[in-house]
């Protein structure tokens, strides 16, 4: 029944188009506007490239948490898989599978190349995917939950901007001292592990506080 | 025909025990009592603003009522009400990009009924439309897709709000037909309407709200 919810998402994600890539073209916009803004010189841009591709991940994926949740409350489609006998649990994992595919693999998709046009070295980009890859789990469950809490509040973005970015906060700390205090040997220093524990603390502890919000939502 | 409506061999009883539905503060009906069984039709009726689709909501399990209880007994036994209960509300639940067939299949496979799925839509006469998107559906078409999910469901107590609204004589025909069919066959239909129509014909109930 997860993978029907994850299908059924990512279908209707791929047929809406511009929720999809609302969140690519941010992206891309931001380092654009950052790039010109910052000179547009090379020696100037390339220590701060990791940072304005982690902060333009985060922002472009903050702008998309809104839709989680919110349309099927609305349509009335959440209290259709409650009667259809599917615990808020479930739904959670599906939403937060299907948030990861359709709103942040296209955006880590396109990192290799705003790197390569940012002119990172190769062994940048490699940690750089890492760590974002890494980051993925608690990017997506910070959304799902604070998405959780919003769903019935009209206008809930300002809401879901104010939960979550304390939550996203150390994810971008670590995510950047990791690319750091990477050496050529190996990528796996003590930042990263630490980052490795946020996105598990995230999967640990959001999934099962996004299902008790969005239950008490449903009722 | 007759695998779509399952013959409902279990009693089936609804208790609604002095049940009492506010909206933000406002009370909306207080003291509610009835009991809903096997082969009954209930109909809501009442003004605009009345509660009756709180009513339906309440009984469905999607809204806390103040007070008061509603039980759900097979042969009786308690359960919940999410094994019993196909609940149509007023306004439709589709997927806009969807197309007939992939939304209706969906809801076949919440309900472990994906068999189902050809007969169905054959039933409702939207076979030949079934690659539609559901944003291209008119009124009626829209109305019969949201039949086919509720005999999808089969599940034994079906909650309609407001079915006929907007619905031609061949629709109204087709809506009398499903909801006979299913009580005939031991089912429980509650409808909210305004509409008088022929379901009105077999054992009915009618809960007539009015104001405090």
């Amino acid at each position: 029944m997860i993978l029907n919810l994850i299908k059924r998402d990512i279908v209707i994600a791929s047929r809406s188009g511009g929720s999809v890539l609302n969140g690519l073209i941010f992206f891309c916009l931001f380092i654009a506007l950052a790039s010109i803004s910052l000179g547009g010189t090379s020696d100037v841009l390339k220590p701060l490239s990791p940072a304005l591709i982690w902060l333009a991940i985060v922002f472009s994926t903050m702008l998309s948490y809104q839709n989680i949740f919110q349309e099927d409350y609305k349509d009335g489609n959440l209290s259709q898989l409650r009667l259809g006998g599917i615990s808020a649990l479930n739904i959670c994992i599906a939403k937060s599978i299907s948030f990861s595919i359709q709103s942040i693999l296209p955006l880590i998709l396109s990192v290799p190349i705003v790197a390569i046009l940012l002119n990172m070295p190769l062994s940048e980009i490699k940690t750089i995917m890492a760590t974002l890859i890494i980051a993925t789990p608690g990017l997506t469950v910070y959304g799902v939950f604070s998405s959780a809490i919003a769903a019935k509040i009209p206008g809930g973005s300002f809401f879901i901007v104010l939960i979550t970015s304390p939550f996203l906060i150390p994810l971008l700390i670590f995510g950047l001292e990791s690319m750091n205090s990477a050496s050529d040997v190996s990528i796996f220093n003590s930042e990263l592990r630490v980052l490795i524990g946020l996105s598990l603390i995230a999967i640990a502890i959001g999934l099962p506080a996004s299902a008790a919000a969005l239950k008490t939502n449903m009722e | 025909m007759k695998n779509l409506f399952p013959l409902i061999k279990k009693e089936i009883r609804i208790e609604i025990n002095g049940v009492s539905v506010s909206r933000g503060n406002q009370l909306l009906f207080k003291n509610l009592t009835s009991t809903i069984t096997n082969h009954d039709v209930v109909i809501v009726r009442g003004d605009n603003g009345i509660g009756k689709t709180s009513l339906l909501e309440a009984i469905s399990g999607l809204l806390t009522y103040s007070s008061g209880k509603i039980k759900f007994l097979i042969s009786e036994k308690r359960t919940s009400f999410k094994n019993l209960i196909a609940y149509q509300p007023s306004s439709s639940y589709c997927k806009t990009l969807l197309t007939i067939n992939e939304e209706l299949t969906f809801w076949a496979n919440i309900h472990n009924n994906s068999s189902l799925v050809d007969d169905v839509l054959k039933f409702v006469n939207l076979h030949g439309v079934f690659n539609l998107k559901t944003q291209n559906l008119s009124t009626g078409q829209r109305k019969r897709l949201e039949i086919a999910k509720v005999i999808i469901t089969q599940k034994p107590i079906w909650i309609f709000d407001e079915p006929y609204a907007g619905m031609d004589d061949n629709g109204v025909e087709l809506i009398d037909t499903v909801l006979k069919e299913h009580v005939s066959r031991g089912g429980i239909v509650i409808l909210a309407s305004h509409k008088h129509t022929k379901i009105e014909k077999i054992q009915t109930k009618i809960i007539n709200m009015k104001a405090n």
